[in-house]
């Protein structure tokens, strides 16, 4: 170790002004925390248009030090991580890392208690990334290269058992009452088997997007943004618009209902699950955060909200970390979108990515619990169906706008197939297989042999 | 199906009526999800087998272009360079130069192999056409990431003149 954390930080505000940092650092905070507000927003597919923009800026000859580009980029995603819980659970519309908050966040809702599980989701965010930041700063650095030799050669085999897990936690549901028989097969199948037929068809939409996307080549980069709308942000958005229920009157009570062992157990827990997301491949926060309450035994809604809302901070900024500790340099997550544009500078850029997490990670969630008060009031009075309609269609002149008429067509059938969980009760983490199969297969040697049969390569 | 059954179990309990969305049956809404997502994978995968994969060159190249599937066509700049792991090739680059400009391409594992054992990759000078996925980033710049050694194909032998 050779004083990292606060030499790192030092070397970058001698040359950009500390004051100049933290004011990107908070204009990332505000502006991701008022979008992370729309339903079924991703921070993802706003700074698609804020990678267009610098790109834009280049061109013009207006270079933006790469510092700016990091911090902002990661006070944006930081801050969506923590402020996401407001849509996720107030207004019904989860983004991929958010899909198992949404049962026990609606329970809460309906009995009247969905500021308690914001705030107990933004409580498992703001406690995972204060063990973050020690971690970020001492244990990655000098353990993490080590790990990653270790670790990387059964990065395919880890996501073939997770994938295991997945489908076989799919567990009939129906089939228990009635005489024995073709019919009551049928009906206790019929979820497990929709859940089945979704990950089939992610699966194979993955191969699709990832080996012959039909975006325009210049918008590659955002190939997959009209497939997670369509897999995770609309079919909520259009069950909202069908479904238009109201919830009942919300109280806001003066104190969480949580205790310290509580709180930690489950920010322990989702911390790792979120870590391991974050580790590897097309993991999600959500996942993550399903295979460590399955691996704890979880069984207090409280500890399952405080670990998704740890699972999603960790997954969200810890890949950013990856992206910066020296001597890994991975790209997961977000890091794609930055990537093209920042060169992860060895020690300078953990510390400012340490710091940064903390700065937003803190602003995120006083700006999560301001903006619960100002909501959940005037929650039985809000009109879902209307605020639904608003926000699908943002989404699709978002998506026309990045990807075009291509991107909406992507959109459409990933609509088609993230109904499907959503319409016949089996588990919408199914949909992730749209990143996990073509993934998995890529990584065990396989793929483009995969892709070549179906006709992709 | 919502009248109470008698059956050796006993009588079940009525079911409720399926559920409507804004007028439309569940079960239409149902149906119409599973069209639309056959329907969209199906067109979808047509428009994929049949789009034509842009030729760049290495100053079309932007961040942008992240995960794009092109070609690109040149002549061998140097000789592939190939790295080992325990022994065995596992990565193996080389330049493609056009109009004076290069562009890098990349091959990993299991066709990094294959494309070693061609002898014509150590020969500089040959003109080559490549398929594969553009992967960019400040450091190494942009790169062509080659996926199955069919994709690289030689459209002229080696000439005799080497590229200046």
């Amino acid at each position: 170790m050779d004083g990292t954390g606060v030499a790192g930080v030092a070397a970058v505000t001698s040359a950009i002004p500390f004051i100049t940092i933290l004011g990107v650092i908070l204009a990332g905070t505000v502006v991701s925390a008022v979008a992370s507000c729309i339903p079924g927003f991703h921070v993802y597919n706003l700074m698609g248009f804020m990678v267009l923009g610098v790109l834009h800026l280049e061109a013009a000859g207006i270079v933006l030090a790469p510092e700016f580009i990091l911090s902002g980029a990661v006070a944006m995603i930081v801050t969506f991580a923590v402020v996401n819980s407001l849509p996720a659970i107030l207004l019904s519309a989860p983004d991929e890392s958010a899909v198992f908050t949404v049962l026990p966040g609606q329970q809460y809702l309906m009995c009247g208690r969905g500021w308690e599980a914001v705030m107990l989701t933004a409580c498992g965010s703001l406690g995972a990334a204060a063990l973050l930041a020690p971690a970020a700063l001492w244990l990655l650095p000098a353990h993490l290269p080590r790990w990653h030799r270790i670790l990387q050669p059964h990065a395919h085999w880890v996501l073939w058992v997770v994938m295991v897990f997945m489908l076989m936690s799919e567990w009939p549901r129906g089939g228990t009452r009635g005489p024995g028989g073709w019919r009551r097969l049928l009906d206790g199948w019929k979820s497990t088997g929709a859940g089945l037929l979704t990950f089939a068809m992610a699966g194979g939409f993955g191969f699709i997007l990832l080996y012959r996307a039909p975006v325009p080549a210049e918008r590659a980069f955002q190939n997959l943004m009209p497939a997670f709308v369509g897999l995770f942000a609309a079919p909520g958005l259009l069950v909202n618009i069908l479904a238009a229920n109201r919830p009942p009157r919300q109280s806001i009570p003066d104190r969480l209902d949580v205790t310290p062992a509580i709180l930690l157990t489950g920010i322990l827990g989702g911390g790792l699950g979120g870590g391991m997301a974050a580790y590897f491949p097309g993991i999600t926060g959500g996942v993550g955060g399903f295979l460590a309450g399955h691996a704890g035994a979880q069984r207090d809604e409280r500890i399952f909200l405080i670990s998704q809302g740890a699972s999603k901070a960790v997954y969200y900024a810890g890949a950013l970390l990856l992206f910066v500790v020296p001597g890994v340099y991975l790209t997961r997550s977000g890091a794609w979108l930055i990537r093209g544009l920042a060169d992860p500078l060895p020690r300078n850029d953990v510390a400012l990515v340490t710091a940064t997490i903390l700065v937003s990670v803190t602003s995120a969630f006083v700006l999560t619990d301001a903006l619960a008060r100002l909501i959940v009031p005037r929650l039985h009075r809000l009109d879902y169906r209307r605020l639904s309609i608003g926000a699908l269609a943002l989404m699709v002149a978002m998506v026309a706008a990045m990807t075009g008429g291509a991107g909406l067509l992507i959109m459409i059938t990933g609509t088609g197939i993230g109904l499907i969980p959503v319409l016949h009760g089996a588990r919408r983490m199914n949909c992730l297989a749209v990143l996990l199969l073509p993934l998995a297969c890529n990584m065990s040697g396989f793929g483009p042999r995969i892709a070549a049969l179906l006709g992709l390569v | 199906m919502n009248d109470p059954q008698t059956t050796e179990f006993g009588t079940e309990p009525q079911r409720p009526p399926p559920p409507f969305a804004g007028g439309i049956r569940m079960r239409t809404v149902r149906w119409m999800a599973l069209a639309l997502a056959v329907g969209g994978l199906v067109l979808l995968h047509r428009a994929a087998r049949h789009r034509e994969l842009p030729f760049v060159g290495a100053a079309d190249l932007t961040p942008s272009m992240q995960f794009a599937p092109v070609r690109a066509r040149g002549i061998l700049d140097q000789p592939a360079r190939i790295h080992r792991r325990d022994g065995e090739v596992n990565v193996i680059s080389f330049g493609l130069r056009e109009n004076g400009e290069i562009i890098h391409a990349v091959a990993f594992g299991e066709t990094a192999r294959i494309l070693a054992r061609n002898e014509s990759l150590s020969q500089p000078g040959g003109s080559l056409q490549i398929t594969g996925v553009v992967q960019f980033s400040p450091r190494y710049g942009p790169q062509i990431h080659i996926r199955l050694p069919e994709h690289v194909e030689w459209t002229e032998p080696v000439s005799r003149e080497l590229p200046p």
